[in-house]
């Protein structure tokens, strides 16, 4: 009761009531808000703290002299990020591919999710479940073995397949524009399974009475689905999505560079931004270009939630994270 | 009433997580200065006493990290257990020694180097990160503990010369680790597969080409390739040995670090840099140069004969994993690792064999001054700043270098398990020999101390002899210069990629139109400032020679 006073009051009251009432909120629920002080400390320790550390990207960063010790040099680390003729070609790349994975990926660990859920026999859905998450605890370098064991030109399991009906052999790997394709599938046969996990939790949230009420009504299996299942898990979708959007500007390096390595060949539609800058700075080793990249990715992504966000807020209020 | 009770639960509750967070925090401080103490006594006590005492206390225990890359060697354990009882009276030191697969090592140790993390001893090459690492600090300087009668050791196994050839800006920041000053490489032939068709030993690039022909008419194209492998598949072969490099730098000595490639020439009498030119130039850019470095060609047309030899290599010489794939019926390696590569073709095939072809004339028949080298190696030990037992990591390595039963220990692990001795230069393996497979390159190997494998064919020992013969060498141009890339590292930051783009593709042979495209990326580079790199790269190098260095 005292609480929906306190709630009324903040609402109806002008600025200086308001900024009474925020101390009078902390006096009131103060232990509360104690209880969430641990978590902040951690966030403040953890995540804005080593913010400061961005300044060296504005730097020549020198360890042995350290922050306080190096010159500084204003924006010359991103010099040659910019000004590289290739930069639009590699942030296309990666915003496609990362846009691909987080499409398919979506799409695919919603089905596995749903499926799942379908499923009757206990022991056969745990069991499936475990497959499907398994894949993700591969480390990229075994799975860049199996694809090599597969798609090899001579010995590859898939031309063998072909030579075997007579077809020519296809060279995976001289042709850049199956890449999008393999790499999506490696993603969603890693990912999918593992991302599924939130979705299951979601439906197994979704009050059965609805179901119930469907059944008697006569909605059949997939009526179900269409019309309860998938509605109630869109603020998931939109959530979870929101989240992937911040590091769409990040090339998941380890999947690329194990798999496609220093294979220039399929550099036209695989080298993302990672991968890139890996290649440029691998010989000067220079800390500062590499944190003025990783601070410029940052910025882009950040904007992208915000933007994303803002379009969340004005079309399903219900899924914006703030 | 309810409101009240809830008051000291939530209090003790967040108590009680802060002060799990604080512990946590202060779990890590409070264990800094311990570590500290237990290592920095003994080297306190290390610098005020052992100069004055000969014969000092017995020491302080110690353990010294060490950081090595590849796999670790099964028995890796037991022989440090042996080094131990061994040393325990001279040295009282236990070693943590770590290894890291290669691709990551390169990565972790700058890392490790650039948060200070504690470490004693750690391989590091100036095809890595030396030279920046050197330059950004990170290195103890170790001067003083050579050429000194406190460490016999290292005294008597790194002579004055083989140290100055290796010295950083004047000083050894990094302890040189080699036993020749080139590892000659060879064609490594399927002898088994030569005899079956019926052919001379190959002799000559177009004995290998018939050689390859023949694999190529006669095996399952499925399964076996004449050349395996893929990319940088072709290491030094088909490259122009005809002049020697006394005055010039190019494939395959160019000097590294400058982004794009560059053929550095000097005067014929070595003083004065006439120029850098790199892949794709005009050919005006030559003019200058004397004969036969005048022509393009002279340098590139090997881009030629990788073209005529794409049929031999696997239909994807670019693909990652290509080695794991296809079996060949040659493939290129140096002489110190004939015996391994054949003693892995044995265990596959117990009927097979190799053969070695050494494609460079002069080399093949040995003549004396004929391989180009540096007196420099490839390989190197270094000391971190992090590192709080300098005195006692020299004092470990002094005992490893002082006598050849100290060394054998590491570097081939224990007698009469490990390995067997063959008279005093050479030493036979074991069936336990592959329990012990010490990465010595990185840490052992020394020209006066390290044994030859007596299990190599004649032929390869003949060429390892001439290998360790200081006689057999002749020093290149530029030899101790080192490119310090900092005033154009923007620069280079744009063109690497560029050239990376197109490198690998002549290596493999893949464009046969290659001099058009050379010129196409020339262009492109010299857009992002490969001409500032190329005049750093002269001034560097004419700076280096008019203060007398050769």
């Amino acid at each position: 009761m005292s609480e929906m006073n306190a709630l009324s009051e903040t609402v109806s009251s002008g600025k200086r009531r308001e900024r009474f009432a925020f101390f009078k909120e902390i006096r009131k629920n103060g232990k509360l808000y104690l209880l969430t002080l641990p978590g902040i400390l951690l966030i403040l320790v953890f995540a804005y703290l080593p913010m400061g550390g961005i300044v060296i990207a504005f730097q020549d960063f020198n360890v042995m002299e350290g922050i306080a010790g190096s010159e500084f040099v204003g924006l010359r680390n991103f010099e040659f990020f910019v000004q590289s003729p290739d930069m639009l070609r590699i942030a296309g790349n990666t915003l496609y591919l990362n846009a691909l994975f987080i499409v398919f990926s979506t799409l695919a660990a919603i089905s596995i999710a749903v499926m799942l859920t379908e499923i009757g026999g206990r022991w056969f859905k745990r069991i499936a479940q475990s497959l499907v998450i398994l894949p993700h605890f591969v480390s990229w370098t075994v799975v860049a073995m199996l694809l090599s064991v597969l798609l090899n030109t001579e010995a590859g399991l898939i031309n063998q397949l072909l030579a075997a009906f007579g077809v020519d052999a296809v060279q995976f790997y001289s042709d850049p524009d199956k890449w999008p394709l393999i790499l999506v599938l490696v993603k969603i046969w890693q990912g999918a399974g593992f991302g599924s996990i939130v979705y299951l939790a979601t439906i197994a949230g979704i009050n059965p009475d609805i179901y119930e009420a469907a059944s008697i009504d006569g909605a059949s299996r997939w009526q179900k689905i269409r019309f309860i299942t998938l509605p109630l898990l869109k603020t998931t979708v939109i959530l979870l999505t929101l989240l992937a959007m911040g590091g769409i500007f990040y090339g998941d390096f380890g999947m690329i560079y194990a798999i496609v390595g220093l294979n220039v060949l399929l550099y036209p539609t695989t080298d993302v931004i990672d991968t890139y800058v890996y290649r440029a700075l691998m010989e000067l080793g220079d800390l500062s270009m590499a944190a003025a990249v990783g601070f410029f990715q940052s910025v882009l992504g950040f904007i992208l939630v915000i933007t994303v966000n803002w379009l969340a807020r004005r079309f399903s209020p219900d899924s914006a994270i703030f | 009433m309810k409101r009240k009770g809830k008051g000291p639960t939530a209090l003790l509750l967040v108590l009680t997580l802060l002060a799990t967070l604080t512990a946590a925090c202060t779990g890590n401080e409070g264990n800094a200065p311990e570590a500290g103490e237990q290592t920095e006594g003994p080297n306190g006590a290390n610098a005020a006493e052992a100069a004055d005492n000969a014969a000092p206390p017995a020491l302080d225990p110690v353990e010294l990290k060490v950081k090595l890359f590849g796999e670790k060697p099964t028995d890796m354990d037991a022989v440090v257990a042996e080094f131990e009882s061994r040393s325990k009276e001279a040295l009282n030191t236990t070693l943590d020694v770590t290894f890291d697969v290669a691709a990551e090592y390169r990565n972790k140790l700058k890392l490790m180097l650039a948060a200070g993390e504690e470490i004693d001893l750690a391989f590091d090459a100036p095809w890595w990160d030396l030279n920046a690492n050197v330059s950004k600090g990170y290195y103890h300087e170790l001067d003083a503990y050579f050429n000194n009668d406190d460490y016999p050791g290292l005294k008597a196994a790194f002579t004055p010369e083989y140290l100055e050839a290796n010295k950083i800006d004047g000083h050894i920041y990094a302890i040189p680790v080699t036993n020749t000053f080139y590892d000659i490489p060879v064609v490594l032939i399927r002898k088994d597969l030569r005899e079956k068709y019926g052919m001379e030993p190959v002799d000559s690039y177009a004995d290998l080409k018939q050689f390859l022909d023949q694999v190529l008419a006669n095996e399952n194209p499925k399964a076996f390739v004449p050349w395996g492998g893929g990319r940088n598949t072709w290491y030094h072969v088909f490259a122009n040995f005809d002049t020697k490099q006394t005055h010039y730098r190019a494939f395959p000595f160019e000097i590294t670090g400058t982004g794009a490639l560059f053929n550095l020439v000097l005067s014929e009498d070595g003083k004065q840099v006439l120029g850098a030119t790199t892949l794709g130039d005009p050919d005006e850019a030559y003019s200058g140069f004397p004969a036969p470095l005048n022509e393009p060609d002279f340098f590139y047309d090997h881009y030629d004969t990788k073209v005529e030899y794409r049929k031999y290599l696997p239909s994807d010489p670019l693909a990652q994993n290509q080695t794991t794939t296809v079996e060949g019926g040659a493939h290129e390696t140096t002489l110190n690792s004939v015996a391994s590569d054949r003693q892995k073709l044995k265990e596959t095939y117990p009927d097979a064999d190799y053969e070695i072809f050494v494609y460079n004339d002069a080399v093949r028949a040995m003549e004396s001054g004929a391989i180009a080298t540096g007196f420099k190696a490839w390989n190197f030990l270094t000391v971190p700043k992090s590192s709080k037992n300098v005195e006692r990591t020299m004092k470990f390595l002094d005992w490893v270098f002082a006598s050849p039963d100290h060394h054998d220990l590491f570097e081939l692990g224990i007698e009469g398990t490990h390995w067997e001795k063959d008279g005093e230069r050479y030493y036979r393996v074991t069936e336990q020999t592959p329990d012990y497979a010490f990465p010595a390159y990185e840490m052992t190997w020394n020209p006066q101390l390290s044994r030859i494998n007596g299990n190599n064919d004649e032929e390869t020992l003949k060429y390892i002899e001439y290998e360790y013969d200081q006689d057999s060498y002749y020093r290149m141009a530029l030899s101790g210069f080192t490119f310090n890339p900092e005033n154009v590292k923007n620069e280079i930051a744009k063109v690497q990629p560029k050239f990376d783009e197109l490198r690998p593709v002549l290596e493999a042979g893949l464009d046969p139109e290659w001099r058009e495209s050379a010129g196409k990326l020339n262009a492109q580079m010299r857009a992002l400032g490969l001409e500032n790199i190329r005049e750093e790269l002269i001034k560097q190098a004419q700076d280096y020679l008019d203060s007398g260095g050769q």
